[in-house]
């Protein structure tokens, strides 16, 4: 098992392959081990976090995580293995800068989240429309630019607007908690690290508080 | 005391008589709607189209520039023979191929061209060598450049900053392979970085020889570049730093040298205080933008930590005073930089980056009034 999760920080996704086929081989519970995989990345984005981690070893844990979890899937699915919730995300319109906002989907994905990623200048109506379909439980929002930060607004808005319950997280350069509080988000994330360990904390106030 | 006298006082740690000031360069100008609201602010009854056709940035006006007192004049290359800026018209925005082969999209809610294609995104080592480079020696370049760069040396003016990054060998290198996938195998597939590093290393320092051996001797400081820095660290570890980045910085700064005595502009956003004194090591003279908001980059800490060393070039605050401050913010941050960065000279004053489309006309007038208000050596024990 402490090769699994160290193949993980290592961002060795053949070797995490290989210990997840020893260890289901040796009765192991996927669920188990995707457990053991998800508290490696969180230690990676820990990492990143406070600076001593950095965007390669970031990418590489990440995409590691994502080879792990792809040989695990049908055993999740035969076990019944389910996401832990369904996180939205996208760059608003007139921002089509996406290295962050992807960085926060892998993170995620690999915390065991199902993303929904619309991309880059995503419009007002497509995002309304996208969440109005997908229902998700949190959605995240992402800008690097000073000139999108109003869309970033106007976007939480309109959101909120439509779906008062709305959970939402914002992030990305110029993005400081005090903004996002004066445009009524429900939270900031500086990196990608923190992204993961705010959403979770959404998720348990939502299930603590279903309404 | 003239503009270039100033610029090269202060360049050298000297005080000058003010804080020399700029506007005009690759990463140091203007986007052309905040330019043209400065126009209409002055009450001048013209528009200017964009000089940058991917940031959409002005060039700056000789009138214009000696109304806000810029201490730069700017040497930019001619256009290129082998490649034409022409903008297709697809359903989702304006499509262009630039002379690398990188796709650049403008669509109608952006304010300018970002990345869409990078035509190495799948490449392989053996790919590289088969990949139409441009010509680094385009003899477009060359046009008017000797001329220009001649006359300003001539009139003993204003500082003579010649405005060579071309994307430089970093950016080139991660937009042709893709941000992501570049940053991706830096961990993963390090080989290929170093041969694609390489080879946009190697035609920058053809270009760069080029337009040098043109216009070398008559420079005050060349532009140059590469972004290692994000908002809370460097983008990529210290290690990968001395590794992919540090050797090729050292290859650039001896052409340079080779070439002009003109001092040395470093560009890299981002908070990148952890790698000023491997710029220093390799002969670095400038640091820009000072990104004052992202980590670590506080100007009283680099003026302490490096500016026996190194000079400051930038500074006030883009990503909060100059798009939502109000002009008393904007004199308040000048005065600051001014306070902490200005003293022994080593300071030139300038946006953290170009000037945003977002930016309030009055708070870039501001700008250059406050540095010129409180700018003066000896400084004001008032600041």
């Amino acid at each position: 098992m402490d090769q699994l999760k160290s193949s993980i920080v290592q961002g060795d996704g053949a070797e995490a392959v290989k210990q997840l086929k020893l260890l289901l081989s040796e009765g192991y519970d996927a669920q188990v081990l995707l457990d053991a995989m998800i508290d490696s990345l969180r230690g990676v984005g820990e990492a990143f976090s406070k600076g001593e981690a950095y965007i390669p070893e970031m990418l590489k844990a990440a995409h590691a995580m994502q080879q792990g979890v792809g040989h695990l899937g049908p055993f999740l699915v035969t076990q019944g293995g389910k996401k832990i919730g369904k996180f939205m995300i996208a760059t608003v319109a007139g921002d089509m800068h996406d290295v962050g906002k992807n960085l926060v989907a892998l993170v995620l994905r690999g915390n065991g989240f199902e993303v929904v990623d619309l991309g880059v200048d995503v419009s007002f109506n497509k995002l309304i429309d996208a969440y109005g379909q997908e229902q998700p439980d949190i959605l995240g929002l992402s800008a690097l630019l000073t000139t999108t930060m109003p869309a970033m607004e106007k976007a939480v808005n309109e959101i909120k607007r439509a779906h008062p319950e709305a959970q939402i997280m914002v992030g990305g350069a110029p993005i400081t908690s005090e903004f996002a509080a004066q445009i009524g988000a429900d939270r900031y994330a500086p990196d990608a690290g923190a992204a993961a360990k705010t959403a979770l904390q959404l998720l348990n106030k939502k299930s603590s508080n279903p309404n | 005391m003239n503009s270039k006298e100033r610029v090269i006082a202060a360049l050298n740690h000297e005080e000058p008589d003010r804080v020399p000031l700029d506007l005009g360069g690759w990463v140091t100008t203007i986007s052309v709607i905040a330019y043209n609201n400065i126009l209409k602010q002055l009450g001048k009854d013209r528009e200017v189209g964009f000089f940058d056709w991917l940031r959409q940035n002005a060039d700056p006006e000789e009138e214009i520039l000696q109304i806000l007192g810029v201490d730069t004049r700017y040497v930019h290359v001619g256009k290129p023979r082998s490649w034409k800026f022409a903008p297709e018209e697809r359903e989702n925005g304006s499509w262009v191929l630039d002379e690398w082969g990188c796709g650049f999209i403008k669509t109608p809610s952006t304010l300018y061209y970002n990345l869409i294609d990078s035509p190495l995104k799948e490449a392989t080592l053996a790919d590289l060598d088969d990949y139409p480079w441009p010509d680094p020696r385009d003899p477009g370049y060359l046009d008017g450049l000797a001329e220009r760069a001649k006359k300003l040396d001539e009139e003993n003016q204003y500082a003579v900053i010649g405005n060579f990054a071309w994307e430089t060998w970093y950016e080139r290198a991660w937009k042709l392979r893709g941000m992501e996938k570049f940053y991706l195998d830096m961990a993963m597939n390090r080989e290929f970085i170093h041969a694609l590093l390489d080879k946009t290393l190697n035609l920058h320092l053809e270009y760069l020889d080029h337009v040098l051996s043109a216009c070398g001797e008559y420079l005050d400081v060349i532009i140059q570049g590469g972004d290692f820095g994000g908002q809370k660290t460097t983008l990529m570890s210290p290690e990968d730093y001395q590794e992919f980045i540090k050797p090729r910085q050292e290859k650039t700064v001896e052409l340079i040298r080779r070439k002009t005595k003109a001092k040395i502009f470093w560009h890299s956003c981002g908070a990148i205080s952890t790698l000023i004194p491997h710029f220093i090591d390799v002969g670095i003279d400038i640091v820009n933008p000072v990104q004052v908001r992202a980590a670590g980059m506080e100007a009283k800490r680099l003026k302490r930590d490096f500016g026996h060393n190194i000079c400051f070039w930038g500074g006030i605050d883009s990503q909060q005073v100059l798009p939502t401050g109000k002009c008393a913010d904007v004199e308040s941050e000048v005065r600051h930089v001014i306070r902490e960065m200005a003293p022994g000279g080593g300071l030139v004053i300038c946006a953290v980056h170009n000037i945003q489309a977002d930016v309030p006309p009055e708070n870039v007038l501001c700008l250059y009034d406050s540095v010129k208000r409180w700018g003066n050596y000896p400084l004001s024990k008032d600041l």
